[in-house]
């Protein structure tokens, strides 16, 4: 799981404003018409730490256990993508026609 | 001699038949195969023959269905050893490929390629496709060099080649060679998806999505979406990919191989899944992930893995003695929540926190520490409220008073502190927090409603007036504020008049009527006016003013105002009905100290005409609203209208109306109306429990103590049915009334009522419950209506010698005996 500070992608010192500005700026990019899901989560990670007073409670109370996924997702920051070989293609297309079909 | 052990070779062959048969139905292939087997080496049967090749088949195929393709495809061969067809052959050949024995299915379906349906054949195409470009190309042998799945391939794989060398030209060049029907066709569809994966994802995934879920490819097609979507790949999907693919996806999404290496680390931890291993993965990583990272990342790990604290601090050094508690805190929080039942984890928590607001402490007044302290005070009260406890809990009133100290920006701290002494029912303490609150925040509306209650309350009218003025600047449509501040302005009038102020009694009332809309009009007001003309006049005078003679022959020699007598009756139209504008006269001139039956005479059609079924309903809204002001003569201004309102009880009401004017009478203490209401409804509806309880309520004037004993058990079994029916509201009411009982004047007969004081185990060192037991068996049969004085006291005195007292404020239908230095019981 993500904390607010980085779904809004700001550091945990950033002041009132900057986290206003970084939310209005994921809203344009998630609009409510157009990503309703994604607004939620960021509406709500808005709402955890918006004023000075919600960022402490958020560092006295949160207590939920960041998962493993949490760290992948911070280990695959994208690099720039490669063009695979032929032959790790046809490795890796062996690899799939031996999992049972579906 | 022992036993022989019966084997398939020693039974007898109808049996041995028969358990073939048996296990055949029951899917036990195996033995249904050796069984047969038996029975053809004893004697060939035709019928044997055939179920031994039915068990063969069906065997294969449950071993097909659990993956093991090359022991389905040997089995399939030995049943094909036994007869001559080739059942389910295209079944085989997908057996053979799906074991590996590709040559062999290949070459079978060169030979019989002419004998199968053409669909099953081109799908074997595709697959053997497939097995070829996987790097299979022994296959290639066995088939014949012009058929398309040999000449496509060449294509395939030059589109391939320069796919990889970044010439798309060539590669879409190669890949419209490819005809629609050629066994390549999904594996060219794929091809055309990565060429467009970085510029267009999502048309890359409209194509992928093409690839059918019986294409051989459909895994490959998947594997290559998951490197194009957006996002992160999940752990889960990555460990179900083998080490090939997991390099492909990284080859796609630009993963160098340190992050492959952070991948590999994490799947181990996955696999032990605990919060150690995860801690361990990511310090053994922390070159990767930066030390800030790191750092967070297991400080929000340790609530969950308390134990993890030392490798934290030898990692990144010591955590404050604050910190140290908070995270206890907060573990001890986290293993409440799963152990509900649990006090004990709870009491740690809350011990922790303050312990938490105590290393605070020497930081204040710095602005974040106050703020901090604050919030775990709030953080407590928050936990009690889970409980369910807060109004039981004295420290909820500390912790929040405490927290306003060090931060008084909260309103819900402010209301919640209201809202705890106001049902604690400790007034000075609620009154002095609405004034605190009203002051921090005077423009908020919930905290100025709350202001304007509590001045209600206090008869501070004109405070609440102040307080509805301003909140309807901030809310011009709270209708609440707006009946508020009207009804503030009058009741301020009403003082003023009381006092002789007329002027600014007027001022008052004309505020009132600013705030009355056109809809909402109920008569008060003029009803107010009128009165305060006729005062003004001289006409009338509170009752409290002595009258001289001089006084009283000037007031005969005066004719009343006409102009207030239009308003009274102006306001006695603008209610719903006579009965009800009367009855609004009456207590409005009950307010002023004015008679009011003098007042009465002066209208025209102040005759006691009978009351409607609405009137009635009407006058008991009338009735709740009065109370709510706090009017306190009601029983006795409803008096003054007996005749009438006695007459209409009989009307046509519903039973929810009956119930509510029962509600009503009740209230205000009108027990005489009360139980005319309730015998009439009884009539109506015998036995409908709320009736029941009125009834008996209304006969003993709401105190149990004078009820007469076999009316317990009308009362039990109401609470009884009511509890059937789901009348909850009924059952609570005749609980409440029973429980009176509980105040020490007798037990309850009901076990029930335990329930509500379980705990209070206390009550056993004071009362001798078996005494009063037998007390109570002894008064079962008494009516204490039909009872003489000195039998009745007699009972009390031996009630009062077992201590239970009967307060001075009850009204006992007994004369009382001259005693002693005597008390009023």
């Amino acid at each position: 799981m993500k904390t607010p500070f980085d779904l809004l992608g700001i550091p945990e010192n950033a002041t009132d404003e900057a986290i206003k500005k970084a939310y209005l700026q994921k809203v344009r990019q998630y609009p409510p018409e157009r990503a309703p899901e994604q607004f939620q989560t960021i509406r709500a990670a808005f709402e955890a730490i918006k004023t000075q007073q919600q960022r402490l409670k958020y560092q006295l109370f949160h207590h939920e256990p960041p998962s493993l996924n949490a760290l992948l997702e911070h280990a695959q920051q994208n690099g720039t993508p490669q063009r695979p070989t032929v032959e790790l293609l046809t490795q890796a297309l062996a690899e799939s026609l031996n999992r049972p079909p579906k | 001699m022992p036993k022989k052990k019966k084997t398939p070779q020693n039974l007898p062959i109808e049996t041995l038949e028969a358990k073939a048969a048996d296990l055949l139905t029951k899917s036990h292939y195996k033995e249904a195969i050796e069984a047969y087997k038996q029975l053809l080496k004893r004697e060939q049967r035709e019928e044997w023959q055939v179920a031994l090749e039915k068990a063969y088949l069906l065997r294969a195929e449950a071993l097909a269905n659990k993956g093991l393709y090359k022991e389905a495809a040997v089995l399939w061969e030995n049943r094909a050893n036994l007869c001559d067809d080739k059942k389910q052959f295209d079944q085989y050949l997908h057996w053979l490929i799906q074991g590996g024995r590709h040559l062999r299915a290949a070459r079978l379906l060169v030979e019989s390629a002419d004998e199968l349906p053409d669909e099953l054949v081109r799908q074997l195409w595709v697959h053997f496709g497939a097995l070829i470009l996987a790097g299979n190309k022994e296959i290639t042998d066995a088939f014949p060099d012009d058929i398309p799945l040999i000449k496509h391939y060449t294509l395939v794989k030059a589109a391939l080649d320069a796919y990889a060398q970044f010439d798309e030209r060539a590669t879409e060049d190669y890949l419209k060679q490819i005809p629609f029907r050629s066994p390549y066709r999904d594996i060219r569809t794929i091809i055309k998806a990565l060429l467009i994966i970085e510029s267009e994802p999502n048309g890359a995934h409209q194509l992928l999505e093409k690839v059918p879920l019986t294409s051989p490819y459909t895994h490959f097609a998947e594997l290559i979406r998951l490197a194009g979507q957006p996002g992160e790949v999940q752990l889960k999907q990555l460990n179900q990919l083998g080490s090939n693919e997991q390099t492909l996806i990284a080859h796609l999404k630009g993963w160098d191989k340190k992050q492959l290496k952070v991948f590999s680390t994490l799947q181990t931890a996955a696999k032990r899944d605990s919060h150690k291993a995860l801690m361990e993965a990511v310090i053994a990583h922390q070159s990767f992930f930066g030390e800030t990272y790191t750092r967070q990342f297991c400080l929000a790990l340790l609530p969950s893995y308390l134990p993890g604290m030392k490798l934290y601090e030898k990692t990144f050094g010591s955590l404050s003695a604050f910190e140290k508690t908070r995270i206890t805190a907060l573990s001890y929080e986290r293993r409440e929540r799963s152990h509900r039942d649990d006090d004990w984890h709870l009491y740690q928590a809350e011990k922790h926190w303050r312990l938490c607001v105590n290393h605070i402490k020497p930081q204040l007044p710095a602005k974040d520490s106050a703020i901090k302290a604050a919030l775990i005070l709030r953080h407590l009260v928050k936990l009690t409220e889970e409980r369910g406890e807060n109004f039981d809990d004295d420290n909820v009133p500390n912790d929040l008073a405490h927290s306003l100290e060090l931060d008084p920006d909260d309103k819900s701290s402010y209301l919640k502190l209201i809202q705890w002494y106001k049902h604690n029912d400790e007034p000075k303490e609620y009154n002095k927090w609405v004034d605190a609150a009203v002051k921090q925040f005077p423009k908020e509306s919930d905290v100025l409603l709350i202001a304007m209650e509590a001045a209600t309350n206090k008869k501070a009218f004109k405070k609440a007036a102040g307080f509805a003025k301003n909140l309807l600047k901030v809310d011009p449509i709270n209708v609440k504020a707006r009946q508020m501040a009207q009804s503030s302005h009058i009741s301020h009038a009403r003082k003023l008049i009381k006092s002789g102020k007329y002027a600014l009694a007027h001022k008052e009332l004309e505020q009132a009527t600013l705030l009355e809309k056109n809809k909402q009009r109920n008569g008060v007001i003029q009803i107010t006016q009128g009165l305060l003309a006729l005062q003004e006049q001289g006409f009338v005078k509170p009752k409290t003013k002595r009258k001289t003679q001089t006084t009283e022959k000037r007031a005969k020699k005066i004719r009343p105002d006409p102009n207030a007598i239009k308003l009274i009756q102006e306001g006695i139209q603008l209610t719903s009905g006579s009965i009800v504008g009367q009855f609004r006269v009456i207590v409005e001139s009950e307010s002023q100290s004015l008679d009011p039956a003098q007042i009465l005479s002066l209208l025209p059609d102040s005759e006691k005409a009978p009351a409607t079924r609405q009137e009635v309903l009407e006058l008991s809204h009338l009735l709740n609203a009065y109370e709510k002001e706090g009017i306190t003569f009601l029983n006795k201004a409803l008096d003054k209208i007996k005749a009438p309102l006695q007459k209409a009880f009989k009307l046509d009401f519903s039973q929810d109306e009956m119930v509510s004017l029962c509600e009503c009478f009740k209230k205000i203490e009108h027990n005489e109306f009360l139980k005319q209401c309730a015998e009439i409804a009884l009539k109506r509806w015998p036995k409908h429990p709320p009736f029941v309880f009125y009834q008996i309520y209304s006969k003993s004037k709401g105190n149990i103590l004078f009820m007469p004993m076999q009316d317990m058990e009308r009362l039990k079994n109401a609470a009884e049915r009511a509890e059937q029916q789901g009348d909850k509201r009924t059952s609570v009411m005749i609980m409440g009334f029973l429980t009176q009982m509980r105040g020490g004047l007798f037990p309850t007969p009901f076990p029930f009522i335990d329930a509500f004081d379980e705990d209070d185990d206390d009550d056993d060192e004071f009362y001798d419950f078996e005494a009063m037991e037998k007390e109570l068996e002894s008064l079962e049969n008494i009516d204490l209506d039909n009872m003489t004085p000195a039998e009745v006291i007699k009972i009390l005195n031996r009630l009062e010698k077992m201590g239970i007292e009967i307060p001075e404020f009850i009204d006992l239908p007994i004369p009382r005996l001259p005693r002693k230095k005597s008390k009023k019981r």
